[in-house]
């Protein structure tokens, strides 16, 4: 087959079987049918050999009775009574009949056909007759011993007697004898041939006896141990073939019992697992072939170490790593499940949202390890208040849902005072917290027949958390419309379906573009990226943005959506060239191992570009290792890293040491605090002179008067951004204002 | 057969073939127009007689009795000479069937004898003893009947039959009757005859007469009739003999010896019987 060549149509063990049998089936006839062939050419053979040795045989027995005839007459020739004859053949006619062929001392048989006896002149002393024997002996002597067509031996010879008188010998007649050869032949006892099956050809004239074998036909005796032989042989071989036909007959049985129906039952199953049919998926039918049924067990093995595997994985895939909750994909399938289910049903669904109050100041306080353990206790004592069968979902950093169906809101709101009951009594005084933790539930309840408001049912849980947060609210909220009005513009579908559309399309941001000012150059450095969303009703801005983003978990989704956006603003050339770009990267990305993929597109413009990615101390801080492992790389590659709201949170000098970070920013809150007590001022203008004389450039955000630029300026700030220098503005703008 | 017609031809052949230790002789007589006869002759010792031996009804000088009598006489020294009668067959060497034709005659094989005799005469100068068996004997008496000669001076008849004798009953008196009508008739045609031992006998009235003629009287005449009283040896168990034969024997003036228990052909033990008195009759012939 040439190489790469496909066989199109593999056989089946089925066809491959036929084929076997008919193949050995052919085989078998083949071999026999040579066989017979080859006995026969043998018994061929043998019988020429037995035709030449029954030609032999005949010739012998011919030459013998010739000879014996010959001897006979040779006495006969002696005979006085034949002399008597020769010398006074008066009374011939009776010697003839009673002495010569009756009472004949020397010639006496049954195939005697007729004695003459001849004078010296070759006449028949019985003048006239002549009845078988001619009248005259002939002069040819060739003629002398030959077999008419009737297979009648006529022959002659010369009666001689010395004379007395001068001892010459001297021919004084002739005798003449004829008998039936050819009877006499039959009589004989023949061991090459049958003597009675001995027949003379058509002859046209007499022949010489000498020539008489080959003018002969006879059959030769039948060959009893050979037809034996032969139908023993035969019947051998029709055994043979038989056997060879059952056993292939066996054999395609055995195939198909032992190969073609276990492998079709692993194919079927194979095809089974292919569909991912609900089906068993363990083979339990044993199989009889021992290879068969260790592949079977192997594949139920690998179907079990699988089914094992991929159940580990769904529930790696489908539940909080933390708190061992159902995760937000778990919630998203079961949601929209349940919308696809649920409807037609006339009972209650209710949504609960369960968010910790305040989380992120005990994150902030205690660290994240207590933040952590204040979840995983939270999460845990939710869910052994739970009813059974129903499932607790995180869904964000602290925000657990849970969909209870068949109840309404009574029913949920008992449970939810029984969680919110339970959370109260947990005691967290050995993480040195304090004050008391508290968590908030926002309910919403909606037939399940309402496919509409089942979409909307997760807003309304949200927006009842909102109110539920409110200082003056209860911790168990229920959703009514009053609130809807009210949280329209927090929490309306439009921000959320923007959202939602950005990170699918990126299509909808508009970003914008803030200048900073180097004091040095007294130039426009480098703008810092802000995310916009234009909808068809305007302008969404990141306070919203965020709000969502944060609350869904979608930082890492959202902050790709807007390298796409700034990257289309690279390619379409809108930002001036040579000038910086500072873009912002959320916590959970900047520890996201696919970040360097995700920037990879920005790096061709690295040589025209200065290209900084702002991070927050914050997010540093969570998971320093990591973020400094992928934030080290990018640097390699030319971009620079700016730390971000630098006083918003911990602020210590030691990690700023330890960060990889070019550039700091401080938090707009420590600028506004250069106008507080002189006290507080000082500070903020020591770290100020810290980090400067550290190395890193340091800028002054929110600068929104000349006083404040001048005294940032005078601070040794390096750099400046607010409302003072530059708006934010869509790229389109940036170029005019370069060209102005 | 007219003996005066057969032309006496002597030969002596050298038939040098024949030759033995006892110098054996076969010599061939012409004894009709293209038909030999054979004799052979033996020398022997000259003090002792010439024994002409004659074999029996259509039988050879070979035939076993004379054979055997012939051989031991040559061993004790006599002059054997011993004939083959030819009836009618040139140089004839073996018998002749009773059921082949017989044209030959007593008076034929009288001739021969007669011209065998002859030529013995010639041949030698000693007595000679005609010696016969069985017809031969018979042939010695119609030979004798009608020849007269002194050097023949004895004759030993052993086994002497006639031939109207009829041991094994084959009517032949029947048959003989018939050839005498016929003969009478002059119808001269071959009709199957029944003779002494032989059952069929083809022949013409004449042969077969010839020899039939030679009955009990014919013999006993011719026993009367020679000159030399013959001396008849007799098996004492030969079955063709009958008792009234004996009879007739006896009444000749011949000598009659029986030799017990011997039958016709005197075979066995008796065959020296046979030689013994035979050899006491020649030694009573003598030189």
């Amino acid at each position: 087959m040439p190489p790469g060549k496909v066989i199109n149509n593999p056989r089946s063990i089925r066809f491959y079987s036929v084929l076997y049998l008919l193949i050995t089936v052919m085989v078998f006839i083949v071999a026999a049918v040579v066989s017979l062939f080859s006995i026969e050419r043998v018994n061929h053979s043998l019988e020429e050999v037995k035709n030449r040795n029954a030609r032999q045989e005949i010739m012998h027995t011919i030459d013998t009775i010739v000879e014996n005839l010959d001897k006979k007459m040779t006495s006969m020739a002696e005979w006085s009574e034949v002399h008597q004859q020769l010398r006074n053949p008066a009374y011939y006619a009776y010697v003839k009949e009673h002495r010569l062929l009756s009472g004949n001392p020397y010639l006496n048989s049954d195939y005697l056909l007729d004695i003459e006896i001849y004078n010296a002149e070759r006449k028949s002393l019985k003048q006239g007759s002549g009845k078988r024997l001619p009248a005259l002996v002939p002069l040819d002597q060739e003629l002398w011993a030959t077999v008419d067509k009737h297979g009648h031996y006529t022959v002659f010879r010369s009666i001689s007697q010395v004379s007395p008188q001068d001892h010459q010998t001297r021919v004084i007649g002739y005798l003449g004898v004829k008998t039936d050869l050819l009877s006499r032949l039959e009589t004989e006892r023949m061991n090459f041939s049958v003597a009675e099956s001995i027949k003379l050809n058509e002859l046209s004239a007499p022949l010489p006896v000498s020539r008489l074998t080959d003018n002969l036909t006879f059959q030769l005796p039948e060959n009893v141990d050979y037809r034996f032989l032969l139908d023993i042989v035969k019947r051998t071989l029709l055994f043979v073939v038989l056997g060879a036909m059952i056993l292939s007959f066996v054999f395609y049985i055995t195939a198909i019992r032992l190969l073609e129906r276990p492998l079709g039952q692993l194919l079927k199953h194979l095809q089974a697992l292919k569909r991912s049919d609900d089906e068993d998926l363990i083979l339990d039918e044993r199989l009889k072939l021992a290879e068969l049924e260790e592949i079977r067990i192997a594949l139920n093995d690998y179907q079990s170490t699988l089914s094992q595997a991929t159940h580990e994985l769904w529930e790696q895939a489908y539940h909080d790593v933390l708190t061992g909750c159902y995760n937000r994909r778990a919630f998203d399938e079961h949601w929209n499940s349940m919308q696809a289910t649920v409807p037609g049903s006339r009972s209650f669904v209710s949504l609960l949202l369960f968010d910790c109050n305040h989380f992120k100041a005990i994150n902030d306080t205690y660290g994240h390890v207590v933040g952590d353990h204040v979840l995983k206790k939270i999460a845990a004592t939710i869910q052994q208040t739970l009813r059974s069968g129903d499932r607790l979902y995180r869904i964000g950093g602290d925000e657990f849902v849970l969909i209870m169906l068949n109840a309404d809101a009574e029913d949920a709101d008992q449970l939810a005072t029984r969680c919110l009951e339970q959370i109260g009594r947990l005691d967290f005084s050995r993480h040195k917290i304090r004050e008391p933790v508290r968590v908030s539930v926002g309910i919403a309840m909606t037939l399940a027949d309402n496919p509409e408001s089942l979409k909307t049912l997760h807003l309304k849980a949200d927006v009842a958390m909102y109110h539920a947060k409110r200082p003056d609210n209860k911790n168990i909220v229920h959703f009514s419309d009053e609130m809807n009005i009210e949280t329209a513009s927090v929490f309306s579908s439009r921000v959320i379906s923007a959202v939602h559309d950005a990170i699918t399309f990126s299509d909808n941001i508009l970003m914008h573009y803030q200048p900073i000012l180097n004091f040095n150059s007294g130039e426009i450095e480098y703008y810092e990226a802000l995310v916009r969303i234009q909808d068809g009703e305007g302008i969404i801005l990141p306070v919203d943005i965020f709000q969502i983003v944060e609350d869904r978990g979608l930082e890492r989704e959202f902050d790709r959506a807007v390298f796409k956006a700034v990257l289309r603003d690279l390619e379409a050339g809108s930002i001036p060239e040579g000038k910086g770009l500072s873009i912002n990267l959320s916590g959970p990305c900047v520890i996201e191992r696919e970040l360097i993929q995700w920037l990879k597109p920005f790096e061709p413009y690295l040589k025209q570009y200065k290209i900084q990615l702002e991070v927050t101390e914050t997010s540093l801080i969570r998971q320093l290792h990591t973020a400094s492992h992928y934030l080290d790389q990018l640097r390699s590659k030319g971009f620079l890293v700016a730390l971000d709201d630098f006083g918003s949170g911990y602020s210590s000098m030691r990690y700023l040491a330890t960060m990889p970070v070019d550039l700091v920013k401080f938090d707009i809150s420590l600028i506004r605090d250069l106008d507080e007590s002189s006290r507080q001022k000082k500070v903020i203008e020591g770290l100020a002179g810290v980090i400067l004389n550290a190395g890193f450039p340091l800028v002054a955000e929110g600068i929104e008067s000349e006083s404040m630029l001048q005294r940032v300026k005078n601070l040794g700030f390096t750099y400046a951004q607010g409302y003072l220098i530059g708006y934010p503005q869509p790229a389109a703008n940036l170029l005019k204002d370069v060209a102005v | 057969m007219k003996l005066e017609k057969v032309k006496l031809a002597l030969l002596l052949l050298s038939l040098a073939t024949a030759w033995s230790p006892l110098h054996a002789e076969v010599v061939s007589l012409q004894v009709s127009n293209g038909v030999w006869a054979t004799a052979e002759y033996v020398e022997g010792d000259d003090d002792k007689p010439v024994v002409m031996i004659v074999h029996g009804f259509l039988q050879t000088r070979d035939f076993s009795t004379v054979f055997r009598l012939g051989n031991s006489l040559k061993e004790e020294g006599y002059t054997v000479f011993m004939p083959t009668l030819s009836l009618n067959v040139d140089q004839r060497k073996q018998s002749v069937a009773c059921e082949a034709i017989h044209s030959h005659t007593m008076q034929g094989d009288i001739g021969e004898l007669d011209m065998w005799l002859n030529w013995l005469i010639e041949k030698t100068d000693r007595p000679i003893i005609l010696l016969g068996h069985s017809a031969g004997s018979t042939h010695i008496l119609a030979l004798m009947t009608s020849k007269q000669s002194s050097r023949v001076s004895d004759i030993i008849l052993v086994s002497l039959l006639h031939f109207d004798e009829d041991p094994l009953s084959y009517n032949s008196a029947a048959a003989y009757n018939k050839a005498l009508k016929l003969h009478k008739q002059g119808v001269n045609e071959l009709a199957t005859y029944s003779l002494a031992f032989c059952a069929e006998y083809p022949s013409e009235p004449v042969p077969f007469i010839s020899y039939r003629e030679w009955g009990k009287d014919k013999t006993i005449a011719a026993l009367n009739a020679i000159a030399v009283r013959p001396s008849i040896i007799l098996g004492g168990s030969d079955g063709r003999i009958t008792p009234d034969w004996i009879k007739a024997l006896k009444s000749t003036d011949s000598k009659l010896i029986f030799v017990e228990e011997a039958g016709h052909f005197f075979d066995a033990h008796n065959e020296f019987d046979l030689l013994d008195n035979v050899i006491s009759q020649l030694d009573k012939t003598g030189l």
